[in-house]
């Protein structure tokens, strides 16, 4: 478990990381999913987060998304101490700096894809039909805008899942197995779409046990019984085409 | 904000239509109570109301009579019409004597008619009131005796002036009340002074008058103690009695709907914390796009208030159906529904809804998304 000096090469000179986990560790019992994790990941970055099945990946996916808080250690985005604010102030944060992509896709049953949508504008700011269709369009999916999650594919249902993640322009994009339950054809969209992300500035953090999505990303860290035991820097396969550019909304 | 309440209100009829089968059966559960409250509260409300103006039917409730064996004479009526002044609603005087039918006897009553009919409105005409002179009701039972009908003629004498030529008279209308006058010929007064050839002499007045059994107690001392040669007597009618059981009756309707609401809030609450875990990953999914709890909280209020509107709309339509069929089994009284049972129902409905809704939507703030988004 070595921390290397990787922020030089990713950070540039004095840039702020957009997150800094500094000693993090999540207890449930005796069992610790993350042991004492340090780790900063800078605003742009594509961060893939690899390591076998229970090592603590989704558990530090939550914390990065404000859904769980460490039993030690602190977190802080943009420079904000996570650990001091109470759950409005979190939901905050998810609502305004973050999107979500989960592997289960989740989608609320009842509304249709736009509306879907138009749930993260809702809980953001303010609905714009308009908007969210165009956002559908940006993932091939406007011409079933009308449908609802139960008459979509698998791949479909992802798709509109990463409409919503992006719609309000969040800093962070954070997708736990996002490709885990698609095809091909559904991995390769969304592995694109990422990549505009990426290139629009938008910091990536994606969780994945696909060796080829997680090459896409710039640096790779590989978590084993909740301790980064390696990390791996892959920025010759992910050429970026664009100088990331989005700290701070 | 347009927006934003544009999408809110897309949200909740979203959800609220394709959870059909939940709605219903969470609806159901608000219009049995809503058709129940406003049922007993339209029979509770409305039946006495229209009962009681069908029991003052049940004669009047005040009588004043001759303190001997004289009949009383104009002036007697005249003084105990101003000591009752105007607290009587309807006031009549009732002549008898006995007249001649082909040598059979028969009691007549001599009123004015109108009058007679509103103290006893009870009183059901086939044919018409008499309007002409010669014109005449007769009882029903008299009327099955002899064979009278509407048109007939009815010869008929004065015993003690026997010789001279029977009168002709009319029969008007036959007369039902179920009570003594359907043996009754019944006559105007001035009809009945051409047979006895005196006017204004009177065996009983009644008297309809508004007003509590103190009133009515005191205008009976007044009268009793006006030494003009009367008696009067406050009359027990039904609709004493009945205020009673109009009281009881609604003290027993709001028990029973006191009970109603809390099993309707009872079968809400369980209905809706089964709909909050039904759907606590939505809950979750919405808490994980940034949602607060109270956002959440707000949407499924605003469900239950359309739970109510449509649970309440049901209800009173079943309500006002139940309480048509009770008050015309049970009361054999007609109802009068107001337009207004319908939105009172319903605004009774969505308060009901909502207050069932407030604990289970306080389980809102316990889901995590960490655990409801989780499961693979
Ligand atoms: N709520 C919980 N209660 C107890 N233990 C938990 C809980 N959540 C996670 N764990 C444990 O923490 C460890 C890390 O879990 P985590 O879900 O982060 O693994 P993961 O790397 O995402 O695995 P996978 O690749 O299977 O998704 C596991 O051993 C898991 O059993
Ligand atoms: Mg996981």
């Amino acid at each position: 478990m070595t921390q290397t000096s990787w922020d030089s090469r990713i950070l540039g000179n004095g840039a702020e990381p957009i997150y800094s986990v500094q000693q993090v560790s999540r207890r449930y019992g005796d069992l610790a999913a993350l042991d004492n994790v340090t780790l900063d990941i800078a605003a742009g970055e594509w961060l893939s987060i690899v390591g076998p099945s229970g090592s603590g990946k989704s558990t530090l996916m939550n914390i990065l998304g404000c859904m769980d808080s460490p039993t030690e250690g602190i977190v802080l985005l943009e420079g904000e101490r996570l650990d001091k604010m109470g759950e409005p102030e979190l939901a905050n944060v998810r609502r305004m700096k973050i999107g979500l992509v989960f592997q289960q896709f989740h989608l609320v049953q009842h509304l249709t894809a736009v509306e879907n949508v138009m749930l993260a504008q809702y809980y953001h700011s303010i609905p714009d039909e308009g908007e969210a269709l165009a956002a559908l369009e940006r993932v091939g999916m406007a011409d079933r805008a009308t449908h609802l999650p139960r008459e979509l594919s698998g791949g479909e249902q992802q798709r509109v899942c990463v409409a919503r993640a992006l719609i309000n322009h969040p800093d962070v994009i954070l997708a736990d197995e996002p490709t885990g339950n698609l095809d091909e054809v559904n991995e390769r969209i969304v592995i694109d779409f990422f990549h505009q992300l990426h290139d629009a500035g938008t910091t990536l953090i994606v969780v994945t046990h696909d060796a080829e999505v997680a090459a896409q990303g710039q640096r790779q860290i590989i978590l084993e019984h909740g301790r980064i035991a390696r990390e791996v820097f892959d920025l010759a396969s992910t050429p970026t085409k664009g100088k990331p550019q989005n700290v701070e909304g | 904000m347009n927006n934003h309440r544009k999408m809110y209100l897309r949200m909740i009829t979203q959800s609220f239509w394709h959870r059909l089968s939940r709605v219903i059966i969470a609806s159901l559960s608000v219009a049995v109570g809503a058709a129940t409250l406003s049922g007993l509260g339209l029979v509770a409300y409305t039946v006495p109301a229209q009962m009681s103006n069908e029991l003052r039917s049940y004669g009047a409730n005040f009588v004043v009579v001759p303190e001997g064996s004289q009949p009383l004479s104009a002036d007697q009526v005249a003084i105990a019409d101003s000591i009752v002044g105007s607290s009587a609603q309807g006031r009549a005087p009732y002549q008898y004597t006995n007249l001649l039918y082909n040598m059979q006897g028969l009691t007549v009553m001599g009123t004015m008619l109108g009058d007679a009919h509103a103290v006893r409105p009870y009183w059901e005409i086939d044919g018409e009131l008499p309007t002409a002179a010669d014109e005449i009701l007769v009882g029903e039972n008299l009327a099955e005796t002899y064979r009278f009908a509407v048109g007939k003629k009815v010869g008929l004498t004065e015993p003690t002036k026997a010789e001279g030529t029977a009168k002709q008279l009319t029969v008007s209308g036959i007369l039902r009340t179920g009570g003594a006058e359907d043996d009754l010929v019944v006559m105007s007064l001035d009809t009945l002074s051409e047979f006895t050839g005196t006017a204004g002499e009177f065996s009983i007045i009644e008297y309809s008058i508004s007003g509590d059994a103190t009133t009515l107690s005191s205008l009976a001392e007044a009268v009793n103690s006006s030494d003009s040669g009367m008696d009067a007597e406050v009359v027990r009618r039904i609709s004493q009695t009945q205020t009673g059981i109009t009281q009881t009756l609604q003290t027993l309707i709001w028990i029973v709907s006191v009970i109603i609401i809390l099993l309707t809030l009872i079968s809400i609450t369980a209905t809706l914390n089964a709909v909050v875990s039904e759907r606590s990953r939505e809950i979750g999914l919405k808490k994980a796009l940034g949602a607060l709890s109270k956002e959440i909280t707000r949407e499924f209020i605003g469900e239950s208030v359309l739970l109510g509107l449509l649970g309440g709309l049901v209800g009173a339509g079943a309500g006002i159906w139940i309480a048509d069929f009770i008050s015309q089994r049970a009361f054999a009284v007609q109802l009068n529904v107001n337009w207004w049972v319908v939105p009172l129902t319903m605004i009774c409905s969505v308060i009901i809804a909502v207050v069932g809704s407030l604990l289970p939507v306080r389980r809102i703030s316990k889901i995590n998304p960490v655990d409801v988004l989780g499961g693979e």
